[in-house]
């Protein structure tokens, strides 16, 4: 389920100067390093700050990633330690005083942390996860045994393939054709 | 497969997940707590008293560290013999020397740096030196990880320090060399974070009236290299490279002393180089001040002395190996 | 943008893609869809897997990846640093490291008591500690620049001890100005204070 490869080849991209692949990087664990955050504070926002803060602090810290463990593990640790100062910090200091925001802004330069995220902006996730087994319940059984096997199980190609008994090839192209299936429904809910 | 079936499995795959990771957030990355350590001494309040250990030598000092939104301010109180202070803020430093009735005032400044593409300290240094998380203790009442950071070779020191677990303040280091014996050592007796800091605590308590207050000038540098001729090392342990090369103004000296800084990262070679004015003074060649070891060479007209807490061979080495060009 | 392309994105996500990548990855990078593709089919994993958040952001280029990327460009390319010449300043970014060199001017000056058995010629200031003629101290500073000081008289290992005081005090202070704060820079006028 942890994808080493792609990880392995994104990071390599980083640390030669690439910064944009860091983004691809960010879009691919936002979502669970903003859940992860959530079982440290409440309030979206918040966890959004956690987030960010967390993506920022690992890409100072890539040059010390040894790739010995996953990258997923490394920010997800990187997280909790960030979320834990976050609540630390939280309680040391006075609220709805001047000084957190001088010094979040001190801290961060002119990159405004917490912008205002309106509720329109928000999807709820039982919403999308709804839409998203529908989808795959709608699935012919080829693709939706593959994409799970994938998805859930966590197989390789390989063993998914031997499981199905059939061509890796094929199996790409299911894991492929499901997503594409599960991914019309999907934007539509996005774009709204 | 159907819903029940993957959702059973959804559950099981993430709770094992979970227990996975449970594991990993215990214990802390060595280096991102470095980080952190280096973060939190400069954005908490805190005040404190810790005792310095140098050969059989132990002194007893007081710190109190403000951080707020005009920057971060610091007085350190000499608890054990005369009783000193220093007292810095965003503007200027303060020094109060009571035994002799005198107040030193400097300007808090920056040094400029040849480039300010400074790269992540950390990163920098984890090619000479390994870090590890080595245990766990318990100092000033606070619990703490150990982080040890070994050199990767014999010409630098290691150190071990003591993190506090919740805030990340360093509470206790120590300065060990190749063969894991202390050199230095610092350690908190007693440690407070606190939400606010009374400005009163800044103020000194021991100057009165009749102190004589000394402004001091020689903050300007001259310029480097004015004389036409250029001072080098050419001998250096992997990693260290120049950052800084300036002429200090020195009491002792009729003319500025080139100085040339050689640093890893971590560990800090001081060379300097001063014409000599009277027939050479040929003394101590080698010294050591706890970790700090120097080594001085002389040639016909000049004393060419390397400072740093390197080990002995790397300041002689470093000190031999310095060769002058002309411009 | 083609079906090509997302069946690439797939593969690549899961690690399966074959041979060379690089230019799938320069597409990806810079390609808009191709991103919030990748975005989605992440999104949609982290559904299968119960790891989204209750609430999702609908941009797909979302704000966590903004301000992450909007912060990274202030930031310096710290990663290639390793292959090209690095200018280096002393780290140690212990604040209270830094303290301690200063400390260690304290210890000094303030102990009239020298372990013998520790060759430190730096405790000039025993010797000096005793005579505090203040109207010197005050001349000295101000004409910045100064004679040996009582080269003629002093024997002269206390001028050699003198000097070297001098540059480890100076040392102590630069060390104390590398650390990430720039604390502490008045180590200096402790030694020249000693000096007297």
């Amino acid at each position: 389920m942890i994808n080493n490869v792609t990880d392995k080849q994104l990071i390599e991209r980083v640390k030669k100067g690439e910064k944009a692949a860091y983004d691809l990087l960010v879009l691919k664990y936002q979502q669970r390093i903003i859940n992860l955050a959530l079982r440290y504070v409440r309030n979206h926002s918040d966890a959004l700050d956690i987030t960010q803060e967390a993506f920022i602090k690992a890409y100072r810290a890539l040059p010390n990633f040894r790739g010995d463990s996953a990258f997923y593990t490394w920010l997800y640790r990187i997280t909790v330690n960030t979320a834990k100062n976050h609540l630390e910090v939280q309680s040391r200091r006075p609220r709805t005083s001047d000084y957190d925001v001088s010094e979040i802004e001190q801290i961060e330069g002119n990159v405004a942390l917490s912008e205002q995220v309106t509720p329109e902006n928000l999807l709820f996730k039982d919403e999308l996860q709804a839409t998203v087994l529908m989808a795959i319940d709608n699935l012919p059984p080829d693709l939706k045994t593959a994409i799970m096997l994938r998805e859930v199980e966590g197989l390789s190609y390989e063993e998914i393939a031997n499981v199905m008994e059939c061509p890796i090839g094929t199996v790409r192209s299911r894991i492929f054709r499901a997503r594409e299936a599960i991914d019309n429904e999907v934007r539509p809910l996005l774009q709204n | 497969m159907n819903y029940q079936s993957s959702f059973i499995l959804l559950v099981f795959l993430f709770g094992s997940v979970s227990a996975v990771y449970a594991e990993a957030e215990a214990y802390p990355d060595p280096q991102v707590l470095i980080d952190e350590m280096s973060k939190a001494s400069r954005d908490l309040n805190y005040d404190g008293v810790f005792v310095y250990t140098l050969g059989k030598q132990m002194d007893t000092m007081r710190i109190i560290h403000k951080a707020d939104v005009y920057g971060s301010s610091e007085r350190l109180i000499a608890l054990t013999g005369y009783a000193r202070e220093v007292i810095r803020d965003k503007d200027q430093v303060r020094c109060f020397f009571p035994e002799k009735k005198a107040v030193v005032v400097e300007k808090s400044r920056l040094r400029k740096l040849i480039s300010n593409h400074l790269p992540n300290p950390i990163s920098a240094i984890s090619e000479f030196y390994i870090f590890e998380l080595v245990g766990e203790d318990r100092i000033a009442g606070l619990d703490a990880w150990i982080v040890n950071i070994r050199p990767i070779d014999k010409y630098r020191y290691g150190y071990q320090l003591w993190i506090d677990k919740k805030f990340k303040l360093l509470l206790k280091s120590e300065l060990k060399n190749q063969l894991g014996v202390t050199l230095e050592q610092m350690m908190f007796a007693q440690l407070n974070v606190l939400d606010k800091i009374d400005d009163a605590l800044l103020r000194p308590t021991t100057a009165s009236k009749d102190f004589i207050w000394y402004h001091n000038q020689t903050d300007d540098h001259f310029d480097a290299g004015e004389s036409g001729i250029q001072w080098k090392a050419t001998w250096m342990p992997a990693g260290f490279m120049m950052s800084e090369r300036s002429k200090e103004p020195m009491t002792t000296s009729r003319m500025p002393v080139e100085h040339l800084i050689y640093t890893d990262g971590l560990a800090m070679v001081s060379i300097y180089v001063e014409k000599l004015t009277e027939r050479a003074d040929v003394f101590a060649k080698s010294a050591s001040f706890g970790g700090v070891n120097t080594h001085a060479v002389y040639t016909q007209e000049y004393q060419i002395t390397a400072i740093g807490e390197v080990p002995k061979a790397t300041v002689k080495l470093m000190a031999d190996s310095v060769k002058s060009y002309h411009r | 943008m083609s079906e090509s392309n997302n069946k690439l994105i797939s593969a690549l996500m899961d690690g399966e893609a074959e041979g060379n990548n690089d230019k799938l990855y320069d597409a990806l990078l810079h390609d808009q869809m191709m991103r919030d593709t990748w975005s989605r089919y992440h999104l949609i994993a982290d559904c299968l897997r119960n790891q989204a958040p209750y609430t999702i952001s609908c941009q797909a280029s979302s704000q966590v990846s903004r301000v992450v990327m909007q912060s990274l460009r202030t930031e310096p390319t710290v990663l290639a640093a390793h292959k090209t010449k690095r200018f280096l300043k002393p780290m140690l970014g212990f604040a209270l490291a830094a303290s301690v060199a200063m400390v260690a001017v304290f210890s000094v000056h303030h102990s009239n008591k020298i372990d013998p058995m520790t060759a430190t010629p730096v405790v000039v200031a025993s010797a000096t500690d005793n005579d505090s003629s203040r109207p010197q101290l005050s001349k000295r500073l101000e004409t910045q620049v100064l004679p040996a000081s009582a080269s003629s008289t002093d024997a002269p290992e206390t001028v050699a001890n003198q000097r070297l005081n001098n540059y480890l005090m100076n040392h102590n202070q630069y060390r104390s100005n590398g650390s990430m704060n720039g604390i502490l820079p008045y180590v200096r006028l402790v030694a020249i204070e000693s000096q007297e």
